[in-house]
């Protein structure tokens, strides 16, 4: 008898627990979410909580990747039909990609049955739209504006750039605030190393993309660029930013920049990151003939796997983390958020440490995207970095980086075969 | 010491003191030549020490400051505390030690019957052994990974153990240092009725100390420091190895270089100390006592 | 039966032993090496036969990707810069790493401190390597170049950020940072070189650079042939420090085959392409290699005479 008791009795356990797990099972379904940084951004598990405690039958599960490994391992994920249900789409480059090897999930009926006003995404959205369809849900979305050291300006006796401010303007200005020599020396203002730090402006004036193959309108934006570089030396050249791994952050923060283009991401490091610079921030200067407000905006969107099994959960986890719940959360943590209606702006914008009149900054008039998706969004940027650092080191003329741009954007969109 | 360097000292003395003082300006630039070259090859690593302890926004200060303006060992603390370095650390020294020893066993059987038992395919099956490091990991990579998926080991530090073991490079080193131990060894000791196994681990092995330490050296670093391999094969959090954890501190927006090199001098450290340990087998001339009969 | 057949018999039995011994040694690797590399790369190659993204369906294209190569001014440049980073580092790396080998073979006071030493650029993260390089390399401020127009050259080289002087910016780098990793290597074939070979050649009266042509450098021949095709083999393969130091840049003067390959399979997807490029850079490895081994019998010395 016992010991038939000892057999059953762990039998019947066994029994119960696999009912239970069972039970749960049935209950609870989980989505696999890919994203990069998220033990560094604690704005990700706030939503995550928020969203489970509301929705106790979803779980997430984070597959959580380094940024720079985030499209390759991806790549690798999704190819080899790895179960991820929803996942982080970086920029249009990574979307087109997606886009054209199907991983995508159409959205629009999620949309009209949950009847998302999409109106209060900027327009930008119009590049996550593939034949009428919406492929990615935008989440966070920046903008460039212009940062400065309000004490460099102080010293130079110079008034703060004004939202008005025209990339000519940008010049002169940042001639009057460059002093000093060698490791003391401010510069009035800085050009990352970036190819979009002197290509992407002037895009606005416009209405071709960089994916198009004519490049002559790029023109006065390098001369402006070159101009300020070699002529005023009010920037750090692009050789020795290469050289001496310098980075913006650390150099606007050690306040020997007086003036920068950046996207609003740099404000949530600034408001983290221990410094003492006083800054401000205003519009990006627009080039002649463009309004003041023009900027260059970027949208980061979360998209459903095609090959997803729990497309419905996944819609709850994307819509949340786009929609006002999530945006409110972002925002407070001073990251941007794609819908940006007037409450989510002025949480935003009431952070601790905001600059004050930032606000107005943030109104924007056109915007423009840096490179739109196309199936050559990748060679293409790749070559325009490639004659860019050609240009700015001074290796080949003006002219002839130019012509080797249109030539090398022609070799890329010649039939492949 | 080898009784064998002792024999040397001891002759000394009785040298004539021209030799001797030949001796001393060739010691003197032998030590030249070590410090001046030791310098240079340790700046990278005293660069990571002088980081590690700077904020980030300091580290790239141009030109160098190789001592911080302010120390900051709060980096050696939150490297802890903002990513779960101990799991990482703790799969890292699993991983290692396995691969290592599986390698040094596999690599040795392999690279014995390819320096050893004469048979006929032996060239050809030698030379596609050498060729597939030739093949970059990125265009195998995704074959690969479609493999070990349907193994049912994707997201497994498994994957990684089964991946690692059988390494090319382990048998063409081993197969070169085995190479040189004369075959008349093998062949006395198979006329004395030892099996081919007996003369592997008894003759053969104990020889060949210099390799063996230097493909434990080499795979332990190889795989202590490997990052594609982890970044295809592990996903989940609970299997990420030290590097897979370093490269969280390189967001998108920036990264925390103080943090990085923090960690990244913690990480040196079993690699430091494999290294030291290992190569004391390097100075005792193993492989010239009982050879020359 | 005549005894010359039985003693064939008894040969051919006997080899048939012995390879049945050599695959019971070979198993345990074979097994690994065959089911998890082995299949993989031949399923690379076959890739090189396709158009393919992994996502949208196969279609066959025969030799095309192959043909296109002949086209492609990328794939003409990364073969170029490998080719120039492969014949220019292979050998240097080769000499420096037994001039330290021999170096750190001394018998002094201290030499596993420096043993360790040597070993660090190799363990360094790379990004401190490349920090420091970079530092080392700045075309103003950088001691480099300030050391050459101390000497009179007014206009020293832009390094990294030139075209004509990127690559030997770093190829100088890898050589230094490899090169610890091969005196490793060297280090322990030179424990193997019996002392007694030493000690009859002083007797006889010969002085060091003799000892080291004559004794040092042909007993030492089978890892200097060991290290050669490594070299050879990771030189066709560098990637990571190009990356980290010039991003293939200026313009497309670091760009080298395997930066390539990365290129058209993970930014624009194109593995089948990427697989033909690989198998280019195989064939090219293979055709060197197996000219290492025709030449192995020449210079190779395994046993001492």
């Amino acid at each position: 008898m016992k010991k038939r008791l000892s057999l059953v009795l762990p039998v019947c356990l066994l029994v119960v627990l696999s009912l239970f797990t069972l039970h749960v099972g049935a209950q609870q379904t989980t989505i696999r979410f890919a994203v990069w940084d998220f033990s560094m951004s604690p704005e990700y598990q706030l939503v995550i909580d928020d969203f489970e405690a509301e929705y106790p039958d979803i779980k997430v599960e984070v597959i959580d990747i380094a940024a720079a490994e985030y499209p390759d391992k991806m790549t690798v994920m999704l190819a080899a039909g790895e179960e991820v249900d929803v996942f982080a789409v970086k920029d249009f480059a990574s979307y087109s990609n997606y886009l054209h090897r199907n991983y995508l999930t159409p959205l629009n009926s999620y949309i009209e049955a949950d009847g998302v006003d999409l109106s209060q995404y900027g327009s930008a959205i119009e590049y996550v739209m593939h034949e009428g369809q919406l492929m990615g849900f935008p989440y966070r979305s920046d903008i460039y504006v212009l940062y400065y050291n309000k004490d460099i300006f102080d010293r130079a006796g110079v008034p703060y750039p004004s939202n008005e401010m025209t990339w000519p303007e940008f010049r002169e200005v940042a001639k009057k605030l460059t002093s000093g020599e060698g490791n003391e020396k401010i510069y009035g203002a800085y050009f990352h190393s970036w190819r979009s730090q002197i290509q992407c402006p002037i895009l606005l004036t416009t209405d071709l993309t960089l994916v198009d193959g004519d490049y002559e309108f790029l023109r006065p934006a390098y001369e402006l660029a070159l101009a300020m570089q070699n002529e005023d030396k009010s920037v750090m050249s692009f050789a020795e930013i290469r050289t001496s791994n310098t980075h913006y952050r650390g150099l606007f923060e050690s306040g020997r920049v007086g003036m920068l283009w950046m996207g609003t991401w740099f404000i949530g490091s600034l408001l983290i990151d221990e410094h003492d610079v006083n800054w401000g921030i205003a519009k990006s200067p627009h080039w002649p003939g463009t309004n003041p407000g023009s900027t260059v905006e970027g949208l980061t969107t979360l998209a459903i796997n095609s090959k997803s099994k729990k497309k419905d959960a996944a819609w709850k986890l994307v819509s949340y983390f786009g929609g006002e719940k999530g945006a409110k959360i972002f925002a407070s943590r001073g990251v941007l958020p794609a819908l940006r209606t007037p409450e989510v702006l002025e949480i935003y914008t009431s952070a601790p440490g905001f600059p004050e009149g930032g606000a107005e900054a943030l109104m924007t008039a056109e915007t423009t995207v840096e490179l739109p998706p196309s199936v050559y969004s990748n060679a293409i940027d790749k070559m325009l970095s490639e004659e860019h650092s050609m240009i700015m080191t001074g290796q080949i003329s003006l002219d002839a980086g130019l012509k080797n741009m249109a030539e090398r954007a022609k070799e890329i969109k010649e039939e492949w075969w | 010491m080898s009784t064998h360097n002792m024999t040397v000292r001891g002759a000394l003395p009785s040298e004539p003191k021209a030799i001797r003082i030949k001796d001393l300006i060739k010691r003197a630039l032998v030590y030249a030549l070590l410090v001046l070259g030791a310098a240079a090859f340790i700046m990278p690593f005293l660069w990571m020490l002088s980081s590690s302890l700077k904020p980030g926004y300091e580290v790239f200060s141009y030109p160098i400051d190789w001592i911080p303006k302010n120390i900051r060992w709060k980096n050696y603390v939150e490297i802890w505390q903002k990513i779960d370095f101990l799991t990482y650390y703790k799969n890292t020294i699993w991983l290692t030690l396995v691969v290592t020893f599986n390698s040094l066993v596999t690599s040795s059987l392999a690279a014995y019957a390819f320096a050893k038992i004469p048979f006929p395919e032996r060239n050809t099956m030698f030379l596609v052994y050498i060729m597939t490091m030739a093949v970059p990991f990125q265009v195998i990579m995704i074959p690969q990974f479609i493999l070990m998926k349907n193994l049912g080991l994707s997201d497994s530090l498994w994957a990684l153990v089964v991946l690692q073991s059988f390494s090319p490079f382990g048998v063409f080193l081993l197969r070169q240092f085995f190479m040189t131990i004369p075959d008349e060894l093998c062949e006395c000791a198979r006329i004395d009725g030892l099996s081919e196994f007996g003369i592997y681990s008894r003759i053969i092995l104990p020889l060949a100390k210099p390799a063996l330490s230097t493909l434990a050296i080499f795979q332990f670093k190889f795989v202590w420091n490997d990052f594609l391999g982890p970044l295809i094969y592990l996903t989940s959090d609970k299997n990420k190895t030290i590097q897979l954890g370093i490269r969280k501190f390189y967001t998108q927006y920036g990264v925390e270089y103080g943090l990085i090199m923090a960690a990244s001098v913690c990480a040196l450290i079993p690699v430091i100390l494999v290294y030291a340990a290992f190569q004391k087998y390097f100075i005792q001339g193993i492989a010239t006592t009982g050879l020359k009969g | 039966m005549s005894t010359a057949n039985i003693a064939k018999r008894k040969s051919r039995s006997l080899r048939q032993a012995r390879r049945l011994t050599a695959y019971a040694f070979l198993l345990p690797n074979i097994l690994g090496f065959v089911t998890l590399t082995l299949i993989p790369i031949v399923a690379a190659f076959g890739l090189s036969f396709l158009d393919w993204d992994f996502a949208n369906p196969a279609k066959f294209v025969g030799l095309r990707n192959f043909m296109r190569l002949a086209r492609d001014s990328g794939f003409k440049i990364s073969l170029k810069n490998t080719i120039y980073y492969s014949a220019v580092s292979v050998p240097l790396t080769i000499v420096f790493a037994l001039f330290l080998a021999a170096l750190l073979n001394q018998r002094v006071r201290g030499i596993k401190f420096f043993r360790t030493i040597y070993f660090f650029p190799e363990i360094s993260s790379i990004i401190a390597v490349a920090v420091v390089w970079n530092m080392l390399y700045h075309p103003t401020m950088g001691p480099i170049n300030s050391f050459l127009r101390s000497i009179g050259i007014d206009n020293p080289p832009g390094w990294t950020a030139s075209v004509k002087w990127a690559m030997p910016a770093v190829i100088l780098m890898s050589v230094w940072k490899q090169v610890g990793y091969y005196t490793v290597i060297f280090l322990a074939g030179l424990q193997g070189i019996p002392e007694q070979l030493y000690e009859a050649a002083t007797i006889d009266g010969a002085n060091s650079w003799q000892k080291f042509r004559y004794i040092t450098l042909p007993m030492l021949s089978p890892t200097t042939f060991l290290v050669s095709i490594l070299l050879v083999i990771n030189s066709f393969k560098v990637f990571d420090q190009i990356v980290i130091m010039t991003d293939g840049g200026p313009g497309r003067a670091t760009n080298v085959l395997v930066y390539y390959i990365y290129y058209q399979a993970f930014l624009l997807f194109r593995f089948g392409y990427a697989s033909a490029i690989a198998t280019v850079l195989f064939a090219l490895v293979l055709i060197v290699t197996i000219v290492q081994f025709r030449m192995e019998k020449k210079w190779v010395h395994y046993t001492m005479m």
